[in-house]
């Protein structure tokens, strides 16, 4: 829980992107002379849900497994 | 009387000469230091929507401002300049599977005729045909284009380093990369097929 619970928070935190992870944030820009639009890039990391799926999967994973480790009750 | 009358008329010609050799073709360069010229892609697949920029764009295109319809040229992208926002998709996009920068490392068009030439809001509109070559695949197209004529603004441009005239180009194409070889059919749910192509470079002019 605490793990998919951490992924999704992070998840959150960085924007709640819905695609894959980024190393680089697009940021829009419009030179004035020639009033061209164009793009720098600011380097960032922004999670995916590629991400969040590992990390909910660990999760369920890791709960699942504690099942076979719990104490027996005599 | 006569004197000044032949002074004037000699004085007349060589003004409209003068007019008529500033009207002349002048040769844009679209090399740009500022990294503001640039040529941003759009896929759109089922999965996966991949976009980017690319800024290593350069070439020389001959333009006339009394003759518009005479223009032409070549402009140039380096493969490896193609950006995308994830590094693992950028190092795919540039791999010998894909557009192999390594091997084909240059994009390019090169105009052969211009039609359908009409005034625009900020200058005029066209379409341009010429040769498109992608990972070593050279195909004719006509793409829809927009150019917009700035006469002496390469001073401001270049905080008055150099005096001059600028072109802007504008043109949004749609090309189909199986056509240049580039997987051709395969992997179509997470990388389109059909890639959208959007201009937009300013060619500086220098005064000789």
């Amino acid at each position: 829980m605490t793990i998919i619970l951490s992924a999704a928070g992070f998840w959150l935190k960085t924007g709640a992107h819905t695609g894959f992870s980024k190393n680089r944030v697009e940021m829009e820009k419009v030179d004035p002379i020639t009033q061209i639009e164009y793009v720098d890039y600011e380097e960032r990391f922004i999670m995916g849900v590629e991400y969040l799926a590992v990390g909910c999967v660990a999760g369920v994973g890791l709960f699942g497994l504690s099942f076979f480790f719990g104490r027996t009750r005599s | 009387m006569k004197k000044i009358t032949s002074y004037y008329l000699t004085f007349s010609a060589l003004f409209v000469g003068a007019a008529t050799l500033n009207a002349a073709a002048q040769d844009f360069d679209f090399k740009d230091p500022k990294g503001v010229n640039n040529v941003s892609f759009q896929l759109d697949a089922p999965l996966e929507s991949i976009s980017g920029n690319a800024k290593g764009v350069s070439g020389i295109v001959r333009f006339d401002p009394g003759n518009p319809a005479a223009i032409s040229g070549t402009i140039i992208v380096e493969t490896g300049s193609l950006t995308a926002t994830n590094d693992k998709m950028q190092e795919h996009m540039l791999g010998d599977g894909w557009l192999d920068a390594a091997n084909y490392p240059q994009i390019t068009f090169a105009t052969k005729s211009i039609s359908k030439v009409e005034p625009g809001d900020d200058g005029f509109k066209a379409h341009l045909t010429g040769d498109f070559t992608l990972k070593g695949v050279t195909k004719e197209i006509t793409v829809p284009a927009t150019f917009t004529y700035l006469p002496d603004m390469l001073s401001a441009r270049t905080n008055g380093a150099a005096e001059g005239d600028l072109l802007v180009i504008r043109s949004t194409f749609t090309i189909n990369r199986s056509e240049y070889g580039i997987k051709p059919g395969q992997n179509t749910n997470k990388v389109a097929e059909e890639v959208e192509l959007r201009l937009a470079i300013a060619g500086a002019a220098p005064d000789a």
